[in-house]
C-alpha cells in the first residue's frame, strides 16, 4: 500500500488551484453575458436532455441569479484559500446545476473542469503544494487525463480513416463556429502544412497514454501537450477549453520533474529580469 | 494504522473514480435520435468522461433557419414564410453557435419545439417553423457564401400548441 499511496509533496498544486479558479473565472464571467437567456426560463427550458434534471428543478431569472454569484464568490474563496474544500463543493453544485438546466450545451471543458474539481478536493492539505499527503488527486488527475487524451485520439484512429488525410482537420479550420480563425482559415487548404498536424495530433492524442509513462519522454511529451493547446487556441475558436486543459499540468509532472522544470523556469525569469534592469 | 485506513480510502476512492472513466470509454453510446431518459438507468449514465472532441468530418456548413408566417384577414389565407431574427432576440452563443444550432436542438422534436415557442412568442405569428440550411464548405477563405444549398422543413408549430414543459420546481 505504501508504495502505491508514498507521502509526498507536489508543488504544483497552489499553481493547479489558481489555474483552476482562472479557468473557471473567464469561462462563467463569459456567460454573464445574456445570463437569463441561457440559463434560466426567460430563455428556452429544454426537457429530457442528458440527465432531465429539469424535471426536478429550473431556474427563474432570481433563482439563476442568485447560482451564479454564489458560484463567483465561491471561486473567489477557492482562490484565496479559505475553506478551500466547503468552497470547491459549493462551486462545483453551482457549476453542475447550471450546465444541467441549460441542458444543451455542456461543454466538454465544463466536464473537464468538474473533473478537475474532483481531483482539487482530494489534494493534500489547503490545496497550496506545501503539505504532504497522499498522492491520490495526483493519480485522479492522471486518470481524467490520459482517457481526454486516449479517448478522443483513438476514437479518431479507430472511427474516422480520412484523420489520416487530414481532412477532419482542415474542414475544423473553416467551421462557422469552431474554426474561423484567421490564421486557421488560412492554412486550411496549405494540404503539406495540414497533413502533419493532423498526423500530430494522432501521434500526440492517441499515444499520450503510452508514451507519459517513460520518464525521459514525459517532460517533452508535456511540453508538446502544452504547443498542442497553444495551437488549437491560435488556430481554432474554443479559447476556453484551452485554459481549462492547461490546469492540471502542473500535476502531471512527478514532483521532482516540477520542482527542476520550475527552479529552471524561475533562473531563466530572474536573469531576464536581470538583464532588463541593467 | 491511521495512514493505512486513509491508504485503504484512497483506494476505494481512486478504484470508483477510475472504475468510472474506464466503463465510460467501455460502454459509451452515441445518443440515438430515439433516446430518452427512462434509458438512462441503462448505459447511458456513462458519459461525463467521454471524450470525443472535433472527431468527424463534416465537409458542410448546417445552419437552422426560424420562419414564421401570419394569417392574413383581408385573403382569409396564411401568409408567406419569413425568416425571424432569432439571433437577434435570443443572442446568447457558445463556440457551438446558438443554442438552436445544436444537432441536439434540431434533431429532437422535444427540443426543438421549445425554441418554435420561443419564436412564436417574439414574432406574434400563427405559425412557426423550423428549416435546415445545408451548403458545402470551402478551404481556405474565411467567407462561406450559402450557394447551392439544400433544404429541409424540420418541424412547424401552430402558436397555439404548447410542448411539454418541463415538471421541475421553478427556484
Amino acid at each position: 500500500m505504501q508504495r502505491i499511496f508514498p507521502e509526498e509533496t507536489h508543488r504544483g498544486w497552489g499553481l493547479v488551484r489558481w489555474s483552476w479558479v482562472i479557468a473557471m473565472a473567464i469561462v462563467w464571467l463569459q456567460r454573464g453575458l445574456h445570463f437569463e437567456e441561457r440559463y434560466t426560463d426567460a430563455g428556452a427550458v429544454v426537457v429530457r436532455t442528458y440527465i432531465p434534471i429539469n424535471d426536478l428543478f429550473y431556474f427563474s431569472p432570481t433563482g439563476g441569479w442568485v447560482v451564479y454569484l454564489v458560484l463567483l464568490a465561491s471561486l473567489v474563496m477557492v482562490g484565496l484559500s479559505r475553506w478551500t474544500r466547503a468552497f470547491l463543493v459549493v462551486a462545483l453544485v453551482c457549476h453542475l446545476s447550471l450546465c444541467f438546466t441549460e441542458g444543451m450545451n455542456f461543454k466538454g471543458y465544463d466536464r473537464l473542469m468538474a473533473w478537475q474539481a474532483v481531483c482539487l478536493m482530494v489534494a493534500p492539505g489547503r490545496i497550496d503544494g506545501k503539505s504532504a499527503g497522499l498522492p491520490l488527486a495526483r493519480y485522479c488527475a492522471l486518470i481524467t487525463y490520459l482517457g481526454l487524451y486516449g479517448q478522443t485520439g483513438w476514437e479518431k484512429i479507430l472511427a474516422e480513416p480520412t484523420w489520416w488525410e487530414g481532412l477532419p482537420l482542415m474542414y475544423n479550420m473553416v467551421h462557422r463556429n469552431f474554426g474561423d480563425m484567421p490564421l486557421g482559415v488560412m492554412i486550411s487548404d496549405v494540404e503539406w502544412l495540414m497533413v502533419p498536424m493532423a498526423w500530430g495530433t494522432l501521434v500526440f492524442e492517441a499515444g499520450f497514454p503510452i508514451l507519459y509513462w517513460f520518464k525521459k519522454i514525459r517532460p517533452w511529451l508535456l511540453l508538446l501537450g502544452v504547443g498542442f493547446h497553444l495551437g488549437i487556441l491560435v488556430l481554432m475558436n474554443v479559447p476556453n477549453f484551452t485554459f481549462a486543459s492547461f490546469v492540471m499540468y502542473p500535476v502531471l509532472f512527478m514532483p521532482r520533474e516540477y520542482d527542476e522544470i520550475s527552479a529552471r523556469v524561475r533562473g531563466h525569469w530572474g536573469s531576464l529580469r536581470q538583464r532588463f534592469s541593467t | 494504522m491511521l495512514k493505512t485506513l486513509q491508504r485503504l480510502l484512497a483506494l476505494g476512492f481512486l478504484l470508483i473514480f477510475g472504475g468510472y472513466h474506464v466503463a465510460c470509454v467501455l460502454q459509451y453510446r452515441d445518443f440515438g435520435l430515439d433516446w430518452r431518459p427512462s434509458k438512462m438507468v441503462g448505459t447511458n449514465v456513462f458519459w461525463f468522461a467521454r471524450w470525443k472532441m472535433f472527431t468527424g468530418l463534416s465537409t458542410y456548413h448546417t445552419v437552422p433557419d426560424f420562419q414564421g408566417r401570419s394569417f392574413d384577414d383581408a385573403t382569409q389565407l396564411m401568409g408567406d414564410w419569413t425568416s425571424l431574427p432569432m439571433a437577434e432576440w435570443y443572442p446568447a452563443r457558445w463556440e457551438s453557435g446558438y443554442r438552436w444550432e445544436r444537432p441536439a436542438a434540431y434533431n429532437r422534436s422535444n427540443v426543438q419545439v421549445k425554441f418554435l415557442e420561443l419564436a412564436c412568442e417574439r414574432s406574434g405569428a400563427a405559425q412557426v417553423r423550423l428549416v435546415l440550411r445545408k451548403w458545402k464548405a470551402t478551404l481556405g477563405q474565411r467567407e462561406q457564401p450559402i450557394k447551392r444549398y439544400s433544404e429541409k422543413a424540420l418541424g412547424v408549430l401552430p402558436c397555439d400548441r404548447k410542448g411539454p414543459t418541463a415538471k421541475g420546481v421553478r427556484l
